[in-house]
């Protein structure tokens, strides 16, 4: 089985990285084969809004560069993880470029109804889960309700299912490598 | 009551810039409010992150406009990438700053999908961006649709945005007023000029009909990466 973590971390010191060493930790005991971007790292450039990928390079984003390959990591993972800081209810934007990167590529322009909503159809048979593990100094409620929204909105436009789970920066170590697990399960491992 | 706004800024945070339809809305918007006396500026935040000199002059706009309009597609059921990260950028800036609540923040949010209300997280995000640094939040106005608009003018539509500029028209007289933006607004901005059914209908073919003219017809189907 394979897993893509995407670290959005904007820093070193942010608590996302000790939740990305865990849970990397967590799915190489598991036999995972893990690919592990830290996104702060690549160059990335933003999407362009350019319909390059279903135009020009049926599937394949237009810019090249490290965000290019993403589609394909995406599409031949099994597992894909979403690790940030809650920024607003929300991802970083470190991690949000990465997102806005594939997508699109992963998928049809033409509309499809899901649950008495319009989405994009799906140009793959398969998707990979999505688990988003977002970061909090304390409990917001406000936050956390509308990160979960989100997060289970992407599983709904991506064609998979999707679950979110938050930690705070205080967590005890034994506590977020719980929530891992647990958010783990969740997905259906 | 919040205070009649004086000078406006509106940033466009499409990555398509001036020829998108986040343009064509916040622009709208921007007018009404200047045939009232507002003083306003516009930028595109696709332009500003592109350089530390315009980021600055980005971030020094934001500080001295008391009414800031946020105008941007949905994207992957959130903000672009480049809209969170002004957002961060100005949370940096103005943190702890003095009277933030003399800055009211606006939200214009459009999609490409008939139904306004999947842009609801978006104008939460900014909700919550506002409450957070301690901006006043006057509101948000959210349609689906936008492939209608396409970046042109809305005075150039005719009665198929008649909704949308209806809206528009209702926020920029509230915020004169002192007053957020009003449910009607928000209702009037979610309403499709034509059938949801139609406008789909009319995306797909439009799609295809491009296909056929780059003779891509079957290419569009690939699946390069297929597992």
């Amino acid at each position: 089985m394979k897993a893509l973590v995407l670290n959005g971390s904007k820093t070193e010191k942010e608590e996302v990285n000790s939740v990305s060493d865990y849970l990397v930790d967590f799915l190489r005991t598991n036999n995972y084969e893990v690919d592990v971007m830290i996104l702060r790292d690549e160059k990335i450039a933003s999407c362009l809004g350019c319909f390059g990928c279903w135009l020009n390079t049926p599937g394949q984003c237009v810019i090249k560069d490290a965000g290019s390959d993403l589609p394909r990591k995406v599409i031949q993972s099994d597992y894909v993880f979403l690790l940030t800081s809650v920024t607003f209810g929300m991802y970083s934007s470190e991690l949000k470029k990465a997102l806005d990167r594939f997508p699109c590529p992963v998928l049809l322009p033409f509309f499809k109804r899901i649950n008495g909503e319009i989405h994009h159809a799906p140009r793959y048979d398969k998707y990979p889960s999505l688990v988003a593990i977002g970061v909090l100094p304390n409990p917001d409620e406000e936050s956390e309700q509308t990160f979960a929204t989100l997060v289970g909105r992407n599983g709904i436009n991506l064609h998979t299912n999707a679950i979110s789970s938050i930690v705070y920066s205080n967590d005890k170590p034994d506590l977020i490598k719980e929530k891992i697990v647990a958010a783990f399960s969740k997905v259906g491992v | 009551m919040m205070q009649k706004p004086i000078h406006a800024a509106l940033l466009v945070g499409s990555p398509r810039g001036p020829n998108s339809t986040s343009n064509s809305l916040g622009t709208y918007l921007l007018e009404k409010l200047e045939q009232q006396g507002v003083t306003s500026e516009k930028v595109y935040l696709s332009q500003c992150l592109g350089s530390e000199e315009k980021k600055d002059a980005m971030l020094r706009l934001v500080d001295e406009s008391d009414l800031i309009i946020f105008a941007f597609p949905l994207y992957v059921d959130s903000l672009h990438s480049q809209v969170i990260k002004t957002l961060e950028l100005i949370a940096e800036y103005e943190m702890g700053k003095l009277n933030l609540d003399k800055k009211k923040i606006v939200a214009i949010s459009n999609n490409g999908f008939p139904e306004a209300k999947q842009n609801e997280i978006a104008l939460a995000v900014c909700r919550i961006f506002a409450k957070q640094i301690g901006f006043t939040w006057a509101g948000g106005l959210a349609m689906g649709g936008g492939g209608m608009i396409s970046g042109r003018p809305l005075n150039e539509l005719g009665g198929r945005v008649r909704n949308q500029k209806k809206a528009l028209e209702i926020a920029a007289e509230s915020l004169m007023n002192g007053e957020a933006i009003p449910t009607e607004a928000v209702s009037l901005m979610a309403k499709l000029g034509i059938p949801g059914f139609l406008y789909v209908w009319m995306g797909n073919r439009g799609w295809k009909q491009e296909a056929k003219q780059r003779a891509i017809t079957k290419e569009m189907y690939n699946k390069p990466f297929k597992a």
